[in-house]
């Protein structure tokens, strides 16, 4: 290749950007990744934004633009930055401040259009990066403004124009991007919901591991749950597979969805049965083994039909997957301890969808001798007055049942008062609950009347999980938040196994103090409005926010946790469920095909002209093109007839006429008599045909 | 065998070449369309696959989407590009003559039968342009020449990388379109022989004296210390052709005759100096004659003697003129890479 080509290839693909385009360079990368600054540590986003700053006032000023050995120091200083601050070069915070630190240096770094484009590249792959620290909906609105900002971006500098002299066109720049957008649409819809997934991760860099969840955690100590009430954030959704209202005269408010399970307990704090819930517990059951789980429970009988429901749970960092009572019929990947917790057998990281089904009433076999002792275990600090008080109701009742009874009526009477703003407890919390504040909420309750049951001799842990929740009639699904968090008891009866005490609920709902605080103090919680449903401004608040609710829903359902057993069940609906993913990949090169020959039939349909004179003129073209003699660009229309008539003559007759309509309708329209329908009628019956030699 | 047409066709088959009709006239029609990613368009595959993988790895399912939605405007942009140029109609026009030397200038016309609107447009070694809906668009195609004689343009390479310069698609067209080049014109000449008998000169030079005045331009020679710089030809100093003395022959020099055996050296230079002979005649105005080889132009003055006789001096046979302008060709880029071969 000579040097004349090279050179005006070089021109040709690689000319300077003008200014708007590096402005337009830098407002994009400023706006786009902006919501990724708020996320990242306060010095490296201080010192992206200084990036960002310079790159735009060095746009106005060119003085301002740092040479080469101030850009080495800078890309020194900023991986030092991040360096210093996340003490990493990679995982996902430090990984993601690493490339958004030098995609800012590119930018203040590009002289060239060629430089623009890679910065454009490296843009659309922190788009997409930014989806691992949030997944809403907005974030998504934002991400696909800034991909349309981009194409438009990349279609202006496609453009070279002629010889340097051009005018930056946004307008057809952007109404370019905005047709290829909506044009590719169809495409990734089909791509997104047939390409195949991966059920498992082929790698894993513990990304998850950085992110703070707000959820349960497996144990409990005072306090643990007022973090969680206040932070009023989601929990999960819960959707019936019967149809409401729920069966067995059940309602939202009467169903425990059941987490971890704390047995050992040290006087302060409740611990799980082993050391940590990470570690591998004996599975009762697990979906691994296919046969029916049930009948590998220490359960005598069922007492109710399963209850089937589909649980969007929100990413927890832990292994439980809440479930009512007694699953028996266990989600994907997961397993049912002795203690029948449900558990993942991975880590929540993201949100996870799973359906299960639960015996709500059921009778158990007996308690081992393990369980037993467990389930009895004392801490060394119980004071002598609580001894006293169980003493008591032993000596007034035969049976244990009648001594949980004793305990409930203890507390059900004043001065046992529910708030969720407790006063502190000190050394021993049971014994100062007990005997002096008097105040407390769930937690409290739960672990000095398991203490209390445990004094009795009766075998009790303390269960972690959720209560109540909110049903939303547009999406017919219940919300679940940690607000609804919950702590209650189960104490072994003979004769029933395992059975749920909730002391909370024993406490007359007079004495419970609902704290306008606390209702209100959500971080990110939506306001609850306790506004009258009866009036008018009351039901659209409420509508508003069910409506709210529902979008976040199908939003989380059909986005965020679409997945490979949503694309077979979508599958078995064409009759290819058999092929698993060669079906999904026939269906997708299908579709994917079907959209591809839209766009290419889009593309080659000719634009009919908006004036009538003008479509029936071209046709009239098409016609005579047919026998060889189409008009061309540059001829007028007398010259056009002087051209044909001079191939052949003997068209003479019929070209005439059509052709001194054209000439009355568009250059003599003062004579008024000819109108665009003679003009198509005339073209219509004109049908040209090829001289036979 | 196949004869010589016969085997052009093959190979502008084989090259997807356009054809062009009576008219000049040649409309790219599908399979002649080449179509490649640019470096832009593969380094953003890559991105899309390193996003894929990392969005299917962590059941990322907005990243998936995104990452689709990319993909798909990506090949989207490729239909786009491809339809850019399918349909168009080119045509060149001759250039104008020009010197050897300089650069010729072709105009191509393009246009869509129907009216269809495209992007972008560029043509190799010339400008780029859009063809809004309806209209037709000229980018002209400036090449430097390198022999004199005729010269085929031969193919014209129109590419596209519209609309995101992902893509880049290109078709080869024939063109009948031509130029004739003069031979580059020797930086000064010496004054020519005359062309009449020295008792003629007498009556002539009377005659000339009246008409044209004693200080009429005859020629020019290169500089020598102590010529007058009010002598020294400053329009050809800025061509950067170096210092030449212009000559001022008086009144002897009305008509001149121009001959080929009049100068030494090789068939290049000398017809060089003849082109310069004739332009300095042209310029001063006088009748001369032309003698090249056998072929005779007799004595006459004007625009189109001008034109005739440097028509002569290109076409004159000699060492550049056989071939039918592949040089010009090869200088103005006959192929992509990769593409065409």
């Amino acid at each position: 290749m000579s040097r004349r080509q090279l050179r005006h290839r070089d021109r040709y693909r690689n000319q300077p950007p003008d200014q708007w385009q590096r402005l337009a360079a830098t407002l994009l990368l400023g706006l786009g990744a902006a919501p990724l600054l708020l996320v990242l540590r306060l010095q490296v986003s201080l010192f992206i934004i200084g990036l960002v700053l310079i790159s735009g006032t060095a746009i106005r000023w060119p003085g301002l633009q740092p040479n080469r050995w101030v850009l080495i120091a800078l890309t020194l200083l900023g991986g030092l930055i991040v360096l210093d601050q996340y003490h990493s070069l990679v995982g996902q915070n430090a990984g993601s401040a690493l490339l958004l630190t030098m995609i800012a240096l590119k930018r203040l770094e590009s002289r060239t259009r060629r430089d623009l484009r890679i910065l454009l590249i490296a843009f659309g792959f922190l788009l997409v990066i930014q989806f691992l620290f949030g997944e809403s909906p907005w974030l998504a609105a934002w991400m696909l403004l800034m991909l349309v900002g981009a194409v438009a971006l990349l279609a202006d500098l496609s453009v070279a124009g002629r010889s340097g002299q051009r005018l930056t066109d946004w307008r057809a720049a952007g109404r370019l991007a905005l047709i290829l957008t909506a044009q590719a649409a169809p495409l990734a819809l089909v791509l997104f919901v047939l390409f195949p997934r991966l059920d498992a991760p082929l790698w894993d860099l513990q990304l998850g591991d950085e992110r703070a969840v707000t959820g349960l955690k497996d144990w409990l100590e005072p306090g643990s749950i007022t973090e969680l009430i206040l932070s009023g954030e989601d929990a999960f959704r819960v959707r019936f597979d019967q149809a409401q209202p729920l069966p067995q005269g059940l309602s939202i408010n009467s169903l425990y969805w059941r987490g971890p399970v704390l047995w050992r307990t040290d006087g302060q704090r409740w611990l799980p049965l082993d050391a940590s819930s990470a570690a591998p517990k004996p599975a009762l059951a697990s979906t691994a083994s296919n046969q029916p789980p049930v009948d590998h429970l220490p359960v005598r009988e069922l007492l109710s039909d399963p209850i089937s429901y589909s649980v969007v749970l929100e990413p927890t960092d832990q292994h439980w997957l809440f479930a009512l009572e007694l699953p028996t019929e266990l989600p994907e990947r997961s397993r049912l301890t002795p203690d029948f917790q449900l558990l993942a057998d991975e880590p929540v990281r993201d949100l996870r969808l799973y359906r299960a089904s639960s015996v709500i009433d059921y009778r158990m076999r007996r308690l081992s001798p393990a369980h037993k002792q467990a389930a009895l275990q004392l801490p060394p600090n119980i004071s002598a007055r609580t001894q006293a008080l169980v003493a008591d109701w032993q000596a007034r009742s035969d049976t244990a049942a009648q001594v949980v009874q004793q305990a409930l009526t203890f507390f059900s009477q004043p001065p046992f008062r529910y708030t969720l703003l407790p006063p502190a407890l000190g050394e021993n919390p049971t014994d100062a609950f007990l005997f002096e504040t008097q105040a407390g909420f769930c937690e409290h309750y739960a672990s000095s009347f398991v203490l209390l049951m445990r004094l009795a001799g009766i075998p009790s842990r303390i269960l972690l999980g959720y209560l109540g929740g909110e049903y939303n009639p547009l999406s017919d699904d219940y919300l679940i938040r940690q607000s609804d968090a919950h702590a209650w008891a189960e104490v072994w009866l003979e004769g029933r196994g395992w059975t749920r005490i909730d002391p909370t609920a024993a406490i007359d709902p007079a004495r419970v103090e609902r704290e306008l605080r606390v209702d209100t103090l959500g971080r990110s919680a939506p306001a609850r409005f306790r506004v009258e449903e009866t009036s008018a401004i009351g039901r659209l608040v409420r509508g508003a926010r069910f409506l709210a609710d529902a979008f976040d829903s199908g939003w989380k359902n059909w986005v965020l946790g679409f997945s490979s057993r949503d694309q077979f069940r979508l599958l078995d609906q064409f009759g290819l469920g058999a092929l698993r993913e060669y079906g999904l990949a026939l269906l997708m090169t299908i579709a994917g095909s079907a959209v591809m020959l839209g766009w290419a039939l889009a593309l080659a349909r000719q634009p009919r002209a908006s004036d009538p004179v003008q479509r029936c003129w071209q046709r009239f073209g098409r016609r005579l093109a047919g026998i060889g003699l189409g008009p061309a660009r540059h001829e007028g229309p007398l010259h056009y007839r002087q051209r044909i008539l001079s191939a052949r003559p003997d068209l003479k007759s019929s070209i005439d006429p059509i052709v001194d309509t054209y000439l009355d309708l568009r250059y003599r329209p003062s004579k008024g008599s000819e109108r665009p329908q003679q003009l198509c009628q005339q073209v219509r019956r004109f049908r040209p045909r090829q001289l036979r030699p | 065998m196949l004869t010589e047409s016969g085997y052009h066709r093959w190979l502008d088959g084989l090259m997807r070449r356009s054809p062009h009709d009576q008219q000049g006239v040649a409309c790219i029609s599908a399979r002649r369309i080449y179509i490649l990613p640019t470096s832009t368009g593969l380094t953003f595959g890559a991105m899309l696959f390193a996003t894929l993988l990392g969005s299917l790895n962590y059941q990322n399912n907005l990243g998936l989407f995104l990452t689709f939605l990319m993909a798909g405007i990506a090949l989207l942009s490729m239909h786009y590009c491809w339809y850019n140029l399918l349909g168009l109609s080119v045509r060149c026009a001759d250039a104008e003559p020009t010197f050897c030397g300089q650069s010729a200038r072709f105009r191509v016309e393009l246009w869509n039968q129907p009216g269809r609107q495209h992007g972008e447009l560029c043509l190799r070694g010339g400008d780029c342009a859009a063809i809004p809906a309806g209209s037709h668009t000229e980018i002209d195609l400036s090449l430097t020449t390198q022999h004199r004689g005729l010269m085929r343009l031969d193919e014209l390479l129109i590419e596209t990388s519209y609309p995101l310069g992902l893509f880049r698609a290109w078709a080869l067209v024939r063109t009948p379109a031509k130029v004739l080049i003069y031979p580059r014109p020797a930086p000064q000449a010496p004054p020519p022989g005359l062309a009449i008998a020295p008792e003629q000169r007498a009556k002539e030079a009377a005659r000339a004296s009246q008409d044209l005045g004693a200080d009429d331009f005859i020629g020019s020679r290169a500089y020598r210390a102590g010529d007058s710089p009010r002598q020294i030809d400053w329009k050809v100093l800025a061509r950067e052709r170096g210092l030449v003395t212009k000559q001022f022959g008086g009144d002897q020099a009305a008509q001149v005759q121009l001959d080929l055996r009049q100068h030494r050296g090789d068939l290049e230079q000398r017809l060089s100096l003849l082109t310069r002979q004739v332009l300095d005649a042209d310029a001063g105005n006088r009748r001369y004659g032309l003698q090249l080889g056998t072929e005779l132009i007799p004595s006459e003055r004007g625009e189109r003697h001008k034109r005739r006789c440097l028509e002569a001096l290109a076409r004159y046979p000699g060492d550049g003129v056989q071939g039918s302008g592949l040089g010009l060709v090869a200088s103005a880029g006959s192929g992509p890479p990769g593409g065409a071969v």
